[in-house]
């Protein structure tokens, strides 16, 4: 009986050797080794790599490497790891080392999802939050990062208020609640890492500079976000509905933009360099009459006014610009203030690594771009950032600490030059060479026009400085007390520092004026500190999963401003230092606010299918008076996947997930400013006969309360072909009522506004659609697409008392806040030459009884489309912003500066009425005050001014080239790329003017950049 | 053992959670503002409400050319036939050649927005002072009395520029913010009022305060001038001779001592700590070969006599290109750092044509001529000696012109109240003036802002 077993054995063993042996035998035995990584160079432990021919499978070690042995020379290995891109990848032997990088499978339905007080997936997630990530803003060259959101985010509309470096941008969620954009601000909450940013999107500077045009929407001003490094930024969450935002209680009402910064990851440790260089140049502008066409329209203005030009002063027809100054001399204007080209540059450097206990992310950056106007201005920003993470051994206690800190220093002239390309173009600008011009032949330039003909060198000469800093800590630490829960606090710090000086030296000085150099100094601080104290409970079942959170908040900002000015300086050689003038005034003021709440949450989600989610916040303001000061706010948000009911699987198989989701709920506001409800009086600036003066500074209403915002939405989200497309659409009804507004008031009581609730109920609805489709992922060739739409409605439905109050002609019940209430243009007569309106109530005479509801100018649709595109060692991503909507014309500068004045046009005025019989957009020359000039004035009042600003914008055009691997090896180095990108390429628009963003010529349009740039990992 | 020790962890997490949520009501009570005061604070000590009311003047002087700072003079001046901008300028335009839009920023906001500011402070102040139990009486009045001039000065202006407007006495703003344009009749019986009051309150002694307040005397100045307007010459030579009886103020001989910040004759100027006049900044340019902003009219320069010593003290011309530009030189200080010249409101010589004016309309011919030979003789023209009403009534007109042009629209005010304006402004404007350009227009943003208002005719 052994023996038998012995044999048998024996045998087994020389048959499974014999085969082995004729396996290897028809031609040599090679191995074949290699390594398999990611794209970034890290290795792939666990990946799959089998040799097609004969099936054998080798799976990677600790360093991704393996070893396959192959027989003949050349063959192709099949490499795949779980979530990654098949790769098909044919060798010979010759080939040495084999380093084969895998591309990860995006699917964008599990990336993480950052929400209020944590994380949920796309897949899961009840509310509606949306995602920019880092590889959608790395791909701009862009110093702000809210121009990283344009047309990205559906149901948010980001606009540039102009092209001016640190400038502000418009921001709106889901449309205005507010009554009047321009004293109320409808801004969303900014959250970074849990530190809510107060400085939000409201403007910083004190002194005003180039960055604020008083032309623009919302006046500009320059922007805290830009003292933030978009490269240090992981992703951007939009949070939009109920569910989503009502955690956030009273300050969520305008939406919420939950900006996270990057984090580190476990393993090898990981440096990347990157550094670009680019130039930038003003996009859409218009074009301007030369002399000799000026001085042809301002000879036929007087004409059509039936007067001769004369040099005379006193004369009706004294016209100095033609009678007496040089008609041959011309300036370009256009190119001499504002065609500078703009050089940027940018440089970006982090260390990351770790193990399974601690990670850290460290990285320094620096970016400096300077204007498009000539002399030495620029906005240079330098930032630092760090991040480490700690979990101890047991996995009990973590620690999450992110810091941030960047200078922004932005040098830029007092006015934007923009606003002076009407001068004359013949005007003199030097009247010797180093020595400003500011009189010719006699004429003084302050004694024409109206204050605004000026040599525009000068302003060249005043100089203005803003040094921005942001700090900015979180520190979040968490212990896990039970199994099942959970002990977190957050800690968090911000100070954001603002000191700006502007000087006035004599060369900048009409030295006719008698005025004396001047210099400003301001100072701001705001400073907030944040704790928030949580427990979370969580329970997870082979059948459900429950958490429960719940939470306080404790929040302090304290602001302190200041602003001295000097002036009367009797020489240039001090106005840095403010003792050196004769008469300085100064005021200050020190701002606090408090807030405390009380939070909660209940998240269930049964068999990954059926989701319920409730949130509530009891919130305290110090905004308010005493007996107004709490309010409740909550929210109900449910999902119901039902691509995974059995039932759907069997009749739609083609459907890969399907989830229906809804959400109602209730969000406030407190969004006014300190101590409104106290009856408060200032210091004059000046002592009257000795004594120090009191003065009223407002008026005060000490009854007004929250602000209540109720939001409803229902969407349907759909992915087919294994998710390969996604679509979502998604529904939003939010209904604002007992707004806090500044309220106009009629001069009559002694200020323009009061803060109160407003008495109204305005409705903010719309469709918003996404769709991502993944068109090619194979080895070499990957394509995806994604493109958002936004249909947006906005209506008064109701405003109690309108008809007798300060907004009876500003506001119609049913109709848009933004309508266009205006008289009716009827187009230019023929016969004299003159914009003529409809009379509606025949009554003879043009007043606001004759205005008509003409639309309105809320976007009709926008969004974007993005495209993004591999091939080999290539990627190529473009971007494509559109918006439909209606603009403010080319009519609407004219209105001011009517053609035949003396100031120079925009070319399209030159297709004007000349005579009876002409049918043209542009009325008949005028020089004066005629009945030309009367009509022009009411062109503000009428709907001429208004026209199709709809564009397509090519906003982003990404390409990168990856260095082959070969050549890479040698030098350690894992990953190089190089790249070119642009930003506002090309502008697709039927627009007659300068850009249909910023509406107004006289206003720096955004500029076109295109960057190139290399980048390390090491 | 260890379940039991972690679940007296939590539990007492749980509960210092509850606890911090007790205490919350009192983390959100903030003290008071820093760099503000509180009106019941303001309205608690006699200095602080003195401060409440000089922060009134303040404001009115603050910036140039607002209401109460030189507009009334360069606007009105404009309108009339005393001045006329050299080059063309579309803001002055529009009042030279009397076609003010009603869209226009300088009637909104230097004339409109900024009276009804002032207003709003006058009468928060009474409501504060009414209010108060710890001012003492006699600061109490005196501030009281301050207030109601000033409400009465303001108002008088806007009613002489714009005709009806709203009547607002109390700061509430949602009565305020309704009111629509109350007739001239009921406005001036309102400006009576106050400035009785005022007369009462107020107290004799206001040579002290430096004239930089106002005090009796420039209550009884106003109401003689408000008589005047209102035709009740018995009144007006009363509160004239109130003022010059008492003889606290002098005329100055010397012409070009009269607009000095130390002038005998000055009844209440407004005062800037840090600059000189907004007219004097206005009118007078930037060096001997450049063109003034204004020059004053031809029909001006034709209405001095010769001899008039104000002719040369007053008016001074800049010759640029052969021509000759003359402009107002009342006020001598165009820049400086060192004050010497104030805003003045009401000077003497105005109550000796007051007075003059209100004698010869009751057929006081005789002391009519007193009061107006005064000026004449100050001005080194010899007296008139007209006997009829009319032939002094002309005279003194004539003298108005002369003495008081430039000065705070007088000559525009004076074409008005008298019925002149068309008859002479027609033949200096030509088509341009219609009759019911001697009102400004309601500016059309109010209009929009409240329903109950109207516009003027003619706009």
């Amino acid at each position: 009986m052994k023996k038998t077993i012995l044999l048998s054995v024996l045998a087994m063993l020389w048959l499974f050797f014999k085969a082995k042996a004729q396996h290897a035998n028809p031609s040599v035995l090679s191995t074949i080794t290699g390594r398999v990584t990611d794209e970034q160079g890290l290795p792939l432990p666990g990946a799959t790599v089998q040799l097609l021919s004969t099936k054998a499978i080798s799976i990677t070690g600790k360093d991704g490497e393996f070893r396959i042995s192959v027989a003949g020379t050349s063959g192709t290995l099949s490499v795949s790891f779980i979530g990654y891109v098949t790769l098909k990848y044919p060798f010979t032997l010759s080939d040495g080392t084999l380093l084969l990088r895998l591309k990860p499978i995006a699917n964008s339905l599990d990336e993480v999802q950052v929400i209020a007080y944590g994380k949920t997936t796309k897949r899961y997630n009840t509310g509606n939050v949306a995602s920019v990530t880092a590889a959608d803003i790395e791909k701009q060259p862009v110093s702000n990062v809210l121009a990283a959101l344009e047309g990205r985010v559906p149901g948010m509309v980001v606009s540039q208020t102009s092209g001016v470096p640190g400038s502000s941008f418009h921001v709106q969620i889901r449309g205005q609640s507010a009554l009047d954009a321009t004293l109320s601000r409808n801004d969303p909450l900014f959250v970074i890492d849990g530190v809510p940013f107060e400085s939000g999107n409201t403007a910083t500077n004190q002194i005003n500079s180039a960055a604020n045009n008083p032309t623009s929407i919302s006046s500009g001003g320059l922007s805290p976000l830009n003292a933030i490094n978009p490269a240090d930024i992981e992703s951007i969450e939009v949070l939009k509905d109920a569910d989503a935002t009502a955690i956030y209680g009273s300050r969520a009402a305008n939406g919420v933009v939950l900006i996270t910064t990057k984090k580190g990851k476990s393993g090898e440790t990981k440096t990347n360099f990157s550094v670009n260089s680019g130039i930038s140049n003003i996009g859409r502008s218009v074009n301007l009459l030369n002399t000799q066409q000026y001085v042809a329209m301002r000879k036929e203005a007087f004409g059509n006014d039936g007067l001769t030009v004369s040099n005379n002063p006193g004369d009706p027809g004294f016209a100095p610009d033609i009678a007496l100054w040089d008609t041959n001399r011309y300036t370009d204007l256009k190119k001499l203030l504002i065609g500078n080209t703009a050089h940027a540059t940018d440089a970006q450097a982090t260390v990351s690594g770790g193990n399974s206990n601690t990670q850290f992310l460290i990285g320094g950056g620096y970016h400096r771009e300077t204007t498009v106007y000539p002399g030495d201005f620029a906005d240079a920003r330098a930032s630092l950032y760090l991040n480490i993470n700690h979990t101890s051994a047991d996995k009990r206690f973590s620690l999450l600490f992110s810091g941030m800190y960047a200078s922004d220093n932005n040098r830029l002239p007092r006015y934007d030059l923009t606003r002076y390309l009407n001068l004359p173009p013949n005007i003199k600008l030097y009247d010797s060479p180093g020595k400003l011009a500011w009189q010719d032949a006699g004429i003084l330039y302050s004694s024409l026009g109206n204050n605004d003909i000026l040599n525009p060198l000068s302003l060249l000469q005043e100089k203005y400085k803003s040094v921005n800093e942001n700090l900015l800590g979180n520190m979040q630490l968490s212990y896990k007390i039970l199994r099942n829960l959970v002990f977190r606090t957050s800690l968090g710090y911000n100070t954001f520092r603002s000191d700006e000086s502007t000087t006035r030296p004599t060369a900048a000085i009409d030295p006719n004026s008698g005025e004396l150099p001047s210099a400003g100094f301001a100072a701001s601080n705001n400073r907030n500190w944040i704790v928030e104290p949580q427990l979370e409970y969580s329970r997870v079942t082979d059948k459900d999963k429950l958490s429960i959170l719940l939470g306080n908040t404790y929040q302090d900002k304290t602001g302190s401003t200041s602003a001295i000015y000097g002036s009367n300086y009797n020489s240039d050689l001090l106005l840095n230092s403010i003792a050196a003038a004769p008469v300085i005034t100064a005021s200050n003021d020190y701002v606090q606010y408090r807030y405390t709440a009380f939070f909660g949450r209940i998240n269930y989600n049964l068999h990954d299918k059926y989701i319920l989610n409730l949130s509530a916040r009891r919130d305290g303001s110090s905004r308010f008076a005493p007996e107004n000061r709490w309010a409740n706010f909550g929210a109900i948000g449910a999902a119901w996947l039902f691509s995974s009911e059995s039932f759907v699987k069997n009749l739609l198989p083609f459907l890969s997930f399907g989830k229906l989701r809804g959400s109602y709920g209730r969000t406030g506001n407190d969004q006014i400013g300190d101590y409104k409800f106290l009856n408060l009086w200032s210091n004059t600036t000046n002592t009257y006969d000795g004594l120090s003066g009191l003065y009223p500074r407002a008026l005060y209403n000490p009854n007004y309360n929250w602000e209540i915002n109720k939001k409803l939405e229902g969407a349907v989200e759909l992915g087919f072909l294994n998710d390969a497309i996604l679509l979502t659409a998604a529904y939003y009804h939010n209904r604002s009522s007992n707004q806090l507004i500044s309220y106009s008031l009629p001069a009559q009581t002694g200020f323009f506004n009061v803060v109160r609730n407003f008495p109204g109920l305005v409705s903010n609805t719309g469709w918003e659609m996404t769709l991502t489709t993944r068109n090619f992922h194979q080895e070499d060739f990957t394509w995806s697409t994604s493109f958002n739409i936004t249909m947006p409605k906005n209506k008064l439905l109701a405003f109690p008392g309108l008809s007798t109050s300060s907004y009876a002609s500003r506001h119609v019940i049913g109709q848009s806040l933004n309508l266009i209430n205006a008289l009716k243009y009827t187009g230019i007569d023929p016969q004299t030459g003159i914009y003529t309106y409809e009379d509606k109530n025949k009554d003879g005479q043009l007043t606001t009884d004759d205005y008509q509801v003409q639309g309105n100018l809320d976007p009709k649709f926008y969004g974007g489309l993005q495209n993004n595109l591999s091939y080999k060692q290539f990627d190529l991503s473009f971007f494509f912003e559109f918006r439909k909507q209606t603009g403010l014309s080319y009519l609407n500068q004219l209105a001011y500066y009517p053609p035949g004045w003396i100031y120079n046009q925009p070319d399209l005025v030159l297709n004007r009425w000349q005579q009876p019989g002409n049918v043209k957009p542009v009325q008949q020359y005028t020089a004066g005050y005629t009945n030309a000039y009367i009509a022009m004035a009411q062109l503000t009042n009428s709907n001429a001014i208004y026209t199709d600003a709809s564009f397509i914008r090519l906003k982003n055009v990404a390409l990168a080239w990856h260095l082959p691997e070969s050549w890479l090896s040698r030098y350690h180095i894992r990953d190089c790329r190089i790249y070119l990108q642009g930003q506002n390429l090309l502008t697709i628009t039927n627009y007659k003017g300068s850009d249909p963003e910023t509406q107004n010529f006289y206003i720096l349009p955004p500029l076109r950049s295109i960057v190139g740039g290399i980048q390390f990992t090491f | 053992m260890k379940t039991h020790k972690l679940f007296n962890t939590s539990l007492a997490a749980a509960l210092s959670l509850l606890v911090s949520l007790s205490s919350c009501k009192k983390f959100v009570d903030i003290p008071g503002p820093q760099t503000q005061v509180e009106s019941s604070r303001v309205f608690s000590s006699d200095a602080a409400a003195t401060s409440a009311v000089v922060g009134l003047y303040n404001q009115m002087i603050a910036n140039n050319l607002t209401m109460m700072n030189g507009a009334v003079t360069i606007y009105a001046g404009l309108s009339a036939d005393e001045l006329s901008n050299v080059n063309p300028n579309s803001n002055y335009d529009a009042f030279m050649n009397n076609v003010i839009p009603t869209n226009s920023t300088t009637v909104y906001s230097s004339f409109w927005s900024n009276a009804y500011r002032y207003i709003y402070q006058a009468n928060a102040v009474l409501e504060g002072l009414d209010q108060s139990t710890t001012i003492s009486t006699a600061v109490k009045d005196e501030l009281r009395g301050e207030m109601l001039f000033t409400r009465a000065l303001t108002y008088f202006y806007l009613v002489n520029l714009f005709g009806d407007v709203p009547l607002v006495l109390s700061t509430d703003y949602r009565i305020n913010g309704s009111l629509p344009r109350a007739s001239t009749t009921t406005a001036e019986q309102q400006i009576l009022t106050d400035l009785t009051e005022a007369e009462q309150l107020l107290s004799a002694n206001d040579a002290a305060s430096g004239n930089a307040r106002p005090g009796r005397m420039a209550a009884a100045a106003l109401l003689a001038r408000v008589y005047l307007y209102q035709k009740d010459w018995v009144n007006a030579e009363k509160q004239a001779t109130a003022v010059l009886s008492p003889g606290t103020y002098t005329l100055e001989n010397d012409l070009n001592q009269v607009f000095n910040s130390s002038s005998s004759e000055t009844i209440f100027q407004l005062v800037k700590p840090t600059a000189n006049t907004a007219e004097g900044a206005a009118f007078i340019p930037g060096s001997p070969t450049s063109i003034p902003t204004f020059k004053v009219t031809g029909s001006l320069l034709q209405a001095f006599e010769k001899g008039d010593n104000r002719r040369n003290a007053w008016l001074r011309a800049n010759t640029v290109g052969g021509t000759d530009y003359t402009y107002p030189y009342k006020y001598k200080v165009r820049n400086s750092t060192s004050v010497t010249e104030n805003n003045i409101v009401l000077r003497l010589a105005e109550v000796y044509l007051i007075r003059a004016e209100a004698r010869a309309q009751q057929d006081k011919i005789g002391d009519a001529l007193a009061d107006l030979n005064i000026i004449r003789q100050r001005a080194g023209l010899t007296p008139v000696t007209t006997s009829t009403e009319t032939a002094t009534l002309k005279a003194i007109m004539q003298e108005r012109q002369t003495e008081l042009f430039a000065e705070w629209g007088h000559r525009w005010l004076d074409l008005k109240r008298t019925g002149q304006a068309n008859e002479v402004l027609v033949a200096i404007k030509g088509a341009n003036w219609q009759p019911a350009d001697t009102l400004y227009p309601i500016p059309q943003s109010q209009i929009q802002l409240n329903p109950f208002l109207t516009q003027n005719p003619g706009y």
